[in-house]
Parts: C-alpha cells; sequence; structure tokens
C-alpha cells in the first residue's frame, strides 16, 4: 500500500471524471467522498470553470438517476418536487415525480431561484423525502445533491441562508485550471465534447456497498477527540461569530471516513482530518465583522486552527 | 611538496597539543598550590603519555593498555609494597576500590580511600586530554575550552589565595596563538585549501605579531587597582573556621599570636558575666616579644602561687598611686583554665570554689586554677579582690627616663626590645614625639596619631602581611586599615622604638551591662576579645593605653594639679561589639589529622581536601557534564537502540517512535505540532533520500489509528526503527 493508491473501484470512477475535467483530480476526489458519505456538496465559483460538467461527469460514471435542476428565479417548489396531475382517462390524480426524483441531483445556480423553491430541494436533502399534496414520498437510495452557486455578490442571486448552508457536507471552491490543463481541455474539446463518450463503471448497489464500508471504517477515540478539538476550537476563535456545530463534527468524522476509504484504508488518520477540514468546517462559520473587513476568510481560520492544535501520535 | 606539507601539518599538531598541554597545566597548578602538594608530576606525565598517543593516533584499545597500566603502576608505587607483577595488591586494589564505589552511593566522600581518589584524578584526566584532543583535531576550535580556563583561572585568583598573575600571561599566549592556528585550519577545511608553508608563514607571522604586541601592552599597561577589598582572607578564614583547621578565625581569645593577620567573623558566645563595682577590661596576658609578625612571650622566669581565698600582699602598685579596693565576682561561661583580671589592677584575693590555688607566670602576667589532686582545672565562679587605681597625669608625666628614679638605661630592656624593623618605623615613632618631652606625653601623641583620618576600623577585609612584610610597617604604612591587634601592636613597636617599655595585652573589653538573675552585670562575650597597651612608668606601674581608633581607656586618670577627672569612662557600645583578636577558641580540640597509609605524597594530596579542590572537581565535571550533553548525538541514540532493541511488550513500539521523533527533533528535523506523522515522514525521508521513514511510519500508524496489535508491528518494524535511530548519530 502506498499514498497514493486508492480503492479500486473508486479509482476507477476518478479516472472516467479525468477524462472529462482536466486537473482537478482533487475535487473530483471531494465529490466523491460527500457522495459515500451520504452527504451533499455545494461546488461554487464563477460560471465556466467546470463545474457542472463534474457534476455530470460523476453521474455518468455512475449508472444511476441522474436529473438535472436549473435554478431560474422564476422556478416552482412544485416544478423541484413534482406535482400530481390528474389523469382523465383513470379519473385520479397520478402523481408526476420531479427532477429530485433521482439518484444524483445537480441543482444548477441554487442561488438563483427564490427561497421557497431552495427549501424545497434542502428539505429534500435533509430528510430524503418530499411532501407533495399532503403525501410524503421516500426517495430513491442513494440519494446525492451537487449543488453549485455562483458568487453570491453576483448581479441577481438569493444568497443561501446559513442554516442551509449546515446542511450541505462540502463546500468546495472549483478553481480556475493551470494553463496547460486549459490548453489540454481546449485539445478535447475541439471536435466533440468528451463527456457524451463517458460510460458507468460503477453500478448503484455498488455503490451502495461503498457507502456501507464508509461508515464501516475505524475511527480511533485519539481521532474523535482531535475532530472535536478543531471543530469546539472554531467556537471560541477570535475571529469567528458563530463556529462549527456538532453537525460540523459529525460531517468531519464521515467525510474523513469516505476519504480514508477512497484512499483505501479503513481506518481514518489525521491527514484525512486535515485534508477535509477546510471543506467541511469553512462554510459553517460566521465570522465577525471585523473580521470581514480584515479580509480573512473562514478557511484560512481553519487551516490556522489545523496548524495549532497537536495532532495525535500517540494512543 | 607532500613532504612539506606533511612536515609542516606535523609540526603543527604537535605544537597543537603543546598548547593544549600548557592550558591544561593551568587547570592542575592551582590544585598544586591550593592543596599543598608537591608533586603533580605523576600527573603530568600522564597527560603527556595521553596526548603523544593520541598524535601517533595509537588504537583506541592499545591506548587505553598504555594509560591504564601508567595508572596501575603508580598506584602500585605509591600506595603498595607490593611487587608489581604478583596479583596480590590488585585484590587489595579492587577490594578498595569496591568499598570505596559502596561509599561513593553512600554519599560518604570523606571516606574514600586515596587510591580511589587518585584513580578518579587519574580518569578525569584522561578524559581531559581526550576532551583536548577532539577539540584539537576533530572540532578544530579550542574556543569553549580556553573560555572556560579563563573564567576557571579568574575565579581561583579572585577568591582563593592562588595567584593567577602569571597564569594570566602564559594563558593568554597560548589560548590565542591556538585560536589563530585553529581558525587558519578550519579555513582550509572549509575553503577545501591545502596548506602551504608560504600561507602558513603568511598567518603566523602577524598572529605571533599580534600576540606579542598585545601581551606586551596588556603586561605593561598600568592596572587600576581592584575596587573591591580582597576577598580571600574573609574566604581562607571561613574556610578553616568550616574544616576545623588549626586558628579557627573567629573572634575571640587565644594563645598563638606569632602570626597576626587576617579578617574575622563575629562571635557572640558569652565568656563571662562579671559583677564588677567599675567599669575595665579584663586583662588575661602579656607578651614582650615582637617577633615583626605578631608576639610571644620570652621564657617564663616562674609563677606566684596565689592560694584559694588568702589574701595577697606580692601585687601592689607603687604607693604613690591612689587606689580602691574593689570586690568583683564573675561567672565564666565559656570555661578555661585561665583567670581574667581586672585591668590595671594590684589582686589581693581570688577565691573561687573550684580550685585550690591559682600561679600566675611572671612574665605573661597570665594566672591559671589548679586543684591539689587534679592538676590544672577549669573554673566556673571566682571572686576577686583587687585595689583599682587612679593615675595622676601629673605624676606620670614626670617620667622621662629610668636613670632619674636611679635605674640603670638597661633596666626592663626586654620591654623595649625590637627586631629588625624598617628605618621609616623609626622615624615615624621619632617625629611623632617631637616636642614632647615625657614618656606620658609622647605616648600619648602616639596614642592620638591612630585616631588620624587615615586609619580605619575593620576587621573583615585585612590582609596577611606578605613573606618579606613587616606587620606593623604594614598597617602603618600600607593599609592603614585594621582592628585592635593591628593597633596595639603598632604603638607597642612605636613606643619601643623611642625606647619607652611597652608591652602587648590581650583580654577582654568591659563588656556590655546587661541584667542577670535581676543583677546588673557585664557581660562580656568573644567579640569583646581585646589587645590594648601598656607603659611602663617607675612611679605608677605598668598604665594601659588604648590606640584603637573607636575605643577608649577605661582606665581612670586625673590631674593632681586640677579638678580630678575620671577620664573617658564612657565606651561607645558600638565599638565594642566590634572587638577583634584573632586567636583559636582554647577548648577546641585540634582535630587528630587523618591517618593515611602510603606515601606522604599521597597523605598530603588528600589530607587537604576542603571546598577549593572541590570547586576544581566540580568545574571540571560541569565541562565534561556539558560536553557530554552536547555530544548527546554520539551516545544517546545508540543508548535508545540498546534501551528498546531487546523490550517487546505491548507498550514498546509508541515509546520506540517517540524516542525516534524525540531523536530527529534533536537532530534538527524539527515536526511543528499540527504535522501529521505522514508528512513528517515525507519530510525526513526526503531529507535522508530514503523511504524508511514513511514505511515505518505506515506501521505504526496502524497501530495508533487503526488498533492494530502492537507487539507484532513492533517485531516487524524493529530494524527499520533501528535505521533510523542511527541516522541519527552525529
Amino acid at each position: 500500500m502506498s499514498y497514493t493508491e486508492h480503492h479500486p473501484i473508486i479509482e476507477k470512477v476518478l479516472e472516467n471524471i479525468d477524462h472529462v475535467i482536466i486537473g482537478k483530480r482533487n475535487i473530483a476526489e471531494l465529490s466523491l467522498v460527500a457522495l459515500l458519505a451520504e452527504g451533499h456538496v455545494l461546488l461554487e465559483d464563477v460560471p465556466g470553470v467546470g463545474k457542472t460538467m463534474m457534476v455530470r461527469a460523476l453521474a455518468r460514471s455512475i449508472s444511476a438517476n441522474f436529473k438535472r435542476i436549473q435554478f431560474t428565479p422564476d422556478l416552482l417548489p412544485s416544478d423541484v418536487t413534482g406535482v400530481s396531475i390528474y389523469n382523465p382517462k383513470e379519473q385520479e390524480f397520478v402523481f408526476k415525480p420531479g427532477p429530485i426524483m433521482g439518484n444524483i441531483i445537480l441543482a444548477d445556480e441554487i442561488n438563483r431561484t427564490s427561497p421557497k423553491t431552495q427549501s424545497a430541494l434542502l428539505e429534500g436533502m435533509e430528510e430524503s423525502s418530499v411532501t407533495v399534496d399532503g403525501v410524503t414520498r421516500k426517495m430513491e437510495k442513494p440519494f446525492f445533491v451537487m449543488a453549485t452557486q455562483n458568487p453570491i455578490d453576483y448581479e441577481g442571486t438569493y444568497p443561501l441562508p446559513e442554516a442551509q448552508l449546515d446542511r450541505f457536507l462540502l463546500k468546495i471552491n472549483m478553481g480556475y485550471p493551470e494553463i496547460s490543463e486549459e490548453m489540454e481541455v481546449l485539445n478535447r474539446a475541439q471536435y466533440s465534447h468528451p463527456i457524451e463518450d463517458l460510460e458507468p463503471v460503477i453500478t448503484l448497489e455498488e455503490l451502495k456497498n461503498l457507502q456501507l464500508e464508509a461508515k464501516a471504517v475505524h475511527v480511533d477515540e485519539i481521532i474523535k477527540r482531535y475532530i472535536v478539538e478543531l471543530s469546539s476550537r472554531t467556537r471560541t476563535h477570535t475571529s469567528v461569530y458563530l463556529g462549527a456545530s456538532p453537525r460540523g463534527s459529525i460531517a468531519l468524522m464521515k467525510g474523513s471516513q469516505a476519504y480514508a476509504l477512497l484512499k483505501g484504508r479503513d481506518y481514518v488518520l489525521p491527514d484525512d482530518v486535515q485534508y477535509l477540514a477546510p471543506a467541511v468546517l469553512a462554510h459553517r462559520l460566521i465570522l465577525k465583522s471585523e473580521a470581514k473587513y480584515e479580509g480573512i476568510s473562514t478557511e484560512k481560520i481553519v487551516r490556522d486552527i489545523i496548524a495549532r492544535i497537536a495532532v495525535p501520535v500517540q494512543r | 611538496m607532500t613532504n612539506e606539507f606533511n612536515r609542516l601539518g606535523k609540526w603543527l599538531s604537535v605544537s597543537m597539543y603543546f598548547f593544549g598541554f600548557i592550558l591544561l597545566w593551568e587547570w592542575l597548578r592551582p590544585v598544586k598550590q591550593l592543596t599543598d602538594t608537591e608533586h603533580l608530576y605523576p600527573f603530568l606525565w600522564f597527560i603527556v603519555l595521553s596526548f603523544v598517543l593520541h598524535y601517533f593516533k595509537v588504537k583506541i584499545l592499545i591506548r587505553t593498555l598504555f594509560l591504564v597500566s601508567y595508572i596501575t603502576a603508580f598506584i602500585n608505587i605509591l600506595y603498595f609494597e607490593l611487587p608489581f607483577l604478583k596479583p596480590d595488591w590488585v585484590i587489595l586494589l579492587a577490594e578498595n576500590v569496591s568499598t570505596s564505589l559502596t561509599q561513593v552511593f553512600a554519599a560518604d566522600w570523606v571516606a574514600l580511600s586515596n587510591e580511589f581518589r587518585t584513580i578518579l584524578f587519574f580518569i578525569l584526566l584522561w578524559l581531559m586530554t581526550y576532551l583536548i584532543h577532539y577539540w584539537l583535531t576533530i572540532r578544530k576550535s579550542i574556543f569553549l575550552f580556553f573560555l572556560i580556563t579563563v573564567i576557571f583561572i579568574s575565579v581561583l585568583d579572585t577568591f582563593t589565595p592562588y595567584d593567577a598573575t602569571f597564569a594570566i600571561v602564559r594563558m593568554v599566549i597560548t589560548g590565542f596563538a591556538m585560536l589563530g592556528s585553529l581558525t587558519l585550519y578550519r579555513m582550509a577545511d572549509t575553503e577545501q585549501i591545502r596548506l602551504h608553508l608560504g600561507a602558513v608563514w603568511k598567518w603566523l607571522v602577524p598572529l605571533g605579531v599580534i600576540i606579542a604586541s598585545s601581551s606586551y601592552v596588556g603586561f605593561a599597561a598600568p592596572k587600576h587597582d581592584p575596587i573591591w577589598p580582597d576577598p580571600v582572607p574573609f574566604f581562607t578564614s571561613y574556610s578553616d573556621k568550616v574544616t576545623g583547621n588549626s586558628g579557627t578565625k573567629k573572634v575571640g581569645y587565644g594563645e598563638d599570636d606569632s602570626k597576626l593577620g587576617g579578617g574575622f567573623a563575629n562571635d557572640d558566645t558569652v565568656v563571662l558575666y562579671a559583677d564588677a563595682p567599675a567599669r575595665h577590661y579584663w586583662k588575661i596576658e602579656t607578651k614582650d616579644i615582637y617577633t615583626g609578625k605578631g608576639w610571644r612571650a620570652s621564657e617564663t622566669t616562674g609563677s606566684i602561687r596565689i592560694d584559694n581565698a588568702m589574701e595577697q600582699r606580692s601585687f601592689s602598685l607603687p604607693a604613690s598611686v591612689e587606689t580602691n579596693n574593689y570586690k568583683a565576682k564573675v561567672t565564666v561561661k565559656l570555661r578555661a583554665a585561665h583567670i581574667p583580671y581586672p585591668e590595671p589592677s594590684a589582686l589581693t584575693r581570688i577565691s573561687s570554689g573550684d580550685a585550690d590555688y591559682f600561679e600566675m607566670n611572671q612574665t605573661t602576667g597570665k594566672i591559671r586554677s589548679y586543684q591539689d589532686e587534679s592538676g590544672q582545672a577549669m573554673v566556673q565562679d571566682y571572686e576577686i579582690e583587687y585595689d583599682y587605681p587612679r593615675y595622676d597625669i601629673d605624676q606620670l608625666k614626670k617620667v622621662n627616663s629610668f636613670e632619674q628614679f636611679g635605674y640603670t638605661s638597661e633596666y626592663m630592656q626586654e620591654f623595649r626590645q625590637l627586631p629588625d624593623i624598617p628605618s621609616r618605623v623609626r622615624e615615624l615613632a621619632q617625629k611623632l614625639i617631637l616636642g614632647k618631652d615625657n614618656w606620658y606625653d609622647q605616648a600619648k601623641a602616639i596614642e592620638d596619631y591612630f585616631d588620624g583620618p587615615e586609619f580605619v576600623y575593620d576587621r573583615v577585609n585585612i590582609p596577611y602581611p606578605e613573606e618579606e612584610q613587616d606587620y606593623v610597617d604594614q598597617f602603618l604604612f600600607e593599609t592603614r586599615r585594621g582592628y585592635c591587634d593591628n593597633f596595639s601592636s603598632s604603638m607597642t613597636v612605636l613606643l619601643r622604638s623611642v625606647n619607652i617599655p611597652a608591652r602587648w595585652v590581650k583580654g577582654y573589653t568591659e563588656g556590655t551591662m546587661t541584667s542577670l538573675d535581676g543583677k546588673r552585670v557585664y557581660e562580656v562575650t568573644n567579640n569583646n576579645a581585646h589587645s590594648w597597651v601598656e607603659v611602663y612608668f617607675p612611679n605608677a606601674g605598668w598604665v594601659p593605653f588604648e590606640p584603637t581608633k573607636s575605643f577608649s581607656n577605661s582606665s581612670r586618670f586625673y590631674s593632681s594639679a586640677g579638678a580630678a577627672s575620671s577620664a573617658n569612662s564612657s565606651v561607645d557600645n558600638t565599638a565594642e561589639q566590634a572587638i577583634a583578636a584573632p586567636a583559636k577558641v582554647e577548648d577546641t580540640p585540634e582535630k587528630p589529622k587523618r591517618e593515611v597509609k602510603g606515601s606522604t605524597f599521597g597523605s598530603a594530596f588528600w589530607s587537604e581536601i576542603n571546598w577549593k579542590f572541590y570547586v576544581i572537581l566540580s568545574a571540571l565535571l560541569t565541562l565534561i557534564g556539558l560536553f557530554v550533553y552536547r555530544k548527546r548525538g554520539i551516545w544517546l541514540p545508540r543508548l535508545i537502540v540498546v534501551f528498546y532493541k531487546s523490550q517487546s511488550d505491548d507498550r514498546t513500539f509508541g515509546k520506540a517512535y517517540a524516542a525516534l521523533l524525540q531523536e530527529l527533533n534533536r537532530y534538527g528535523l524539527k515536526r511543528p505540532e499540527g504535522q501529521t506523522l505522514r508528512e513528517y515522514a515525507q519530510f525526513v525521508d526526503n531529507y535522508f533520500y530514503s523511504n524508511e521513514m514513511k514505511r515505518l511510519t505506515e506501521r505504526y500508524e496502524q497501530v495508533v489509528y487503526r488498533g492494530d496489535a502492537t507487539l507484532p508491528a513492533w517485531e516487524e518494524s524493529r530494524e527499520l526503527w533501528e535505521n533510523l535511530i542511527k541516522k541519527t548519530i552525529a
């Protein structure tokens, strides 16, 4: 076993994604972590850096039911959850499921729609069920939402409330590709888009098994303490108004487990925790206004805390 | 070229070892002086042997053999009269060493045998020679050792009698020569140049010039006088007190005054309580011969027996002196066989329950108590009756020679004799009595001279006179700082130098008034020990004078021409507390010297064990300790390997890995707190160009974070771990 080795099945998925998204292997890994940990991902970046492509590539690699919701200001909650339509032949209302009734949901530009519609999605994310016309319908498993959003200071957006941000396991920034990578993107896109050629490499059943495996990854007591120390330290940091909740600690643990599995291990290392902490914790922190004016980012605060807390090296 | 280079290198390293030897010698010189050892040569030869072996790069085994046989041969010659090749003495030595080792663990330092101490000293020297060899040839840097040597020597110079004047000069020359040449070595090493003769000369000539000129300037330049008083007298007196050597330098009455000088500590031990009607000094004895260093009594001419409680008529003052008959009760606290009695006085009766009779030495005036059966006896209580005089100054002023009273000029010659004293003392006395035509005025003039502002009363920072120096001369012309012995001796000598009969008196001042069992009594303590002067007037007997600054004469004087005056009856209380006399407390038994078998060399070396030796020893040990600590990179990893390698229990892996982390940290590969082991392993492996740390860490991670069984993991990774630890060996 070496440092770079991955779980064999997961490696196949990652390779698949690599065909489409160039130089963003870490983003792909993080997305997979969220999928394996049964969490959801919020991808945030400016338009055109490949957010949507990432999700589509991931969905295509899994032979899962992929749905896409393009959020617009006039989208209604029923457009997400589905509606009951009167069928004159049968003389009854028939439920026509909305796009949320899939395995992998791409919620594109989630901050462009009204809070009412956003909450319809978020309820589904949290409860794994939707209620339409008084009937609560369970969602299929696995259920994985990848939401993308443009940075909130752009025109015509409805920023997600802090409480709802907490529902996402990870928040990932894509970032621009390197120059060489961008040139490779151009090369590949010259004739046909590679996404069209992607074949599924993993079945739904295999995915479910992987999710179970992730839950079984060993998290030692000292690692749990380390996680708790990290998130509790965010609550006492001088620049932070509101720190990470226990839900954040849970998310960090689950994410670390999934990441360990992804790396082909059946136990969590402090390295896993450190790697995931910025993506898991940063979007859960609310900064004091002084800190905001000083331009301190929540991600930097999390990294500071990581650097300052002693890594457990002995049982 | 190669030849030249080799010769050059040889010369350089020979001279380096030579300088190293000189520096190490500086450490041994004080040992010789401070411990009265005459033979340091065996140790010096040992150092030479060790250096020679190092120089010829003799293998460690053979080197050890050589040195060990030197030590054993030396021990054999010194302590055993058995032939070297017979094994008997080796067995004796082994037994000796083993008992000494147990004493070491019992911290019973005094009981350690001389053989063992000598062996230890040899081992110490051995380590030192190795250290110097290491500094010279491997580190090529001697600064640390040089600095410590300078500190050591200057501390010794300041706080012990060791005089390092020339040691400092020697050290500056050798030290800078070494520093300079080693710098050349180091530069050549780092720049990867081969030294050739020309370059060496270019370096050495300016170096020599700089050293020569700076040491000449340093030597010739005027030196500022010390700002502090010399602490040595205090220390020596203190150490003598601590070690119980003879000549305890505590204030108090003592018998040996042949070498005066040095400082004193206070001693509040009560000597006696006196219930006396008048305030006066207490006399013990007088001394008549001045030796140039102190006082001694001439051969006794006999003694006068005084029967207990019987009236005594043999002592009387001349009839012209007015007297009162007084009775004083004395309770002795610090018991001695002598009887202090009032000064000035003529005894009429002594009575004590503890003695049958008393004897007064005719020469010294010292009274001892005796019992018929047991001889000398200590007296606890006694009652003394005496005629206490009042001196008529007008009568005293009539005296200017013995001839006017019908005595020959040889009369009382013993109280006018002096050894060969510096002429300036006589000249001073002549100057002081100029214009005074009688003994009283002359004595007064000399007494008053000591009240001058140039004289300082002090009993702490008082040096002993130098070998060739006169005690009085030193005080009068150099220090002008001292206590009663300085003042009284000086006045006596000045008086004698102008032919006035005078003697030196020892005893106690009147003490301080205190209350004992409801009575007002004088309390006399060891602090009241004092010395003063008596001048003989044919018409009045021995009359006391008080030259010591801040003391006043409590004897009664009056002028028959004018109104009677009881002169100077009050004495400053603070002054009383500060009276001193060099002495040992009489009943302190002298400690028997330790019986030591073997030659006088061994016993001389070790019987003088005192703090100075420990200063040297602890300085050396500190030095070695520091070195060993700094060099822990060499031995610590090996020790850790030996310690953990054989261990196999559940906790070993964790401990061993922690030890490895600590060693790597010491080695300079620091792990920030927030860094994970995996990142750190990467860092370490990059440094060592290997993957061992990574492999070991992976195994360790499984133990720590996965909960794997420790033991098998340790068994698997022991070798990896050992390799890594060994990489940290400096």
